[in-house]
């Protein structure tokens, strides 16, 4: 965590001074390298959670919903990770654009899911 | 995590910016123009890069 502090402030102080000497656009770009270099770590940690947790559900009855759940939420992180990145290089309807796609797709994984829900349910109502 | 590539880009943005401002004023605005530019691509493509490897990071962890 000292690290990623100690980085944020060096980025945010670089980014500072070729402001100041009138390379806005570096700056720009500064700031997203920097985004992209705080989750790459974050990423390889989360990965052994990932991992930890698949295998656990692996012979569950969860390993479907699991594996769903998993696919939704790394469409998600991506989606929000590069309209963030659209957004800080100066192209917010892009990232909107994104994000609707993002949600419409997490809609679709979900779709199988709420499916077979229905399905039980009206099974256990006995239509 | 890569400090050095935080400094790096910070440099070439300085370096980039300090000759755009020299070459203006001597009148050398193409010149000028086109080092911009080729700062630019240097540090997109090394963003690029790094944005590349995230996307893989996440292909692997996530299973896509």
């Amino acid at each position: 965590m000292l690290k990623l502090c100690g980085l944020a402030l060096l980025t945010a102080l670089c980014a500072l001074l070729v402001k100041e000497a009138g390379g806005a656009r570096f700056a720009v770009l500064l700031s997203a390298l920097s985004g992209v270099l705080f989750l790459l770590p974050l990423l390889d940690r989360y990965g052994e959670v990932a991992a930890f947790l698949s295998g656990l559900s692996e012979n569950t009855l969860f390993s479907e919903s699991f594996r769903l759940s998993m696919k939704a939420l790394s469409v998600g992180l991506l989606a929000s990770f590069t309209a963030d990145l659209c957004r800080e290089l100066g192209e917010g309807g892009l990232g909107e654009k994104l994000e609707l796609c993002a949600k419409a797709e997490i809609l679709l994984l979900s779709l199988p899911t709420v499916s077979r829900l229905l399905t039980i349910c009206t099974e256990l109502v006995g239509g | 995590m890569d400090v050095g590539l935080i400094l790096k880009v910070a440099g070439v943005g300085m370096l980039v910016t300090v000759t755009c401002q020299i070459l203006s004023k001597a009148g050398r605005d193409e010149q000028a123009m086109l080092v911009s530019l080729t700062g630019i691509v240097l540090v997109l493509m090394m963003l690029i890069k790094e944005i590349g490897a995230l996307y893989e990071s996440i292909r692997s962890i996530f299973g896509f």
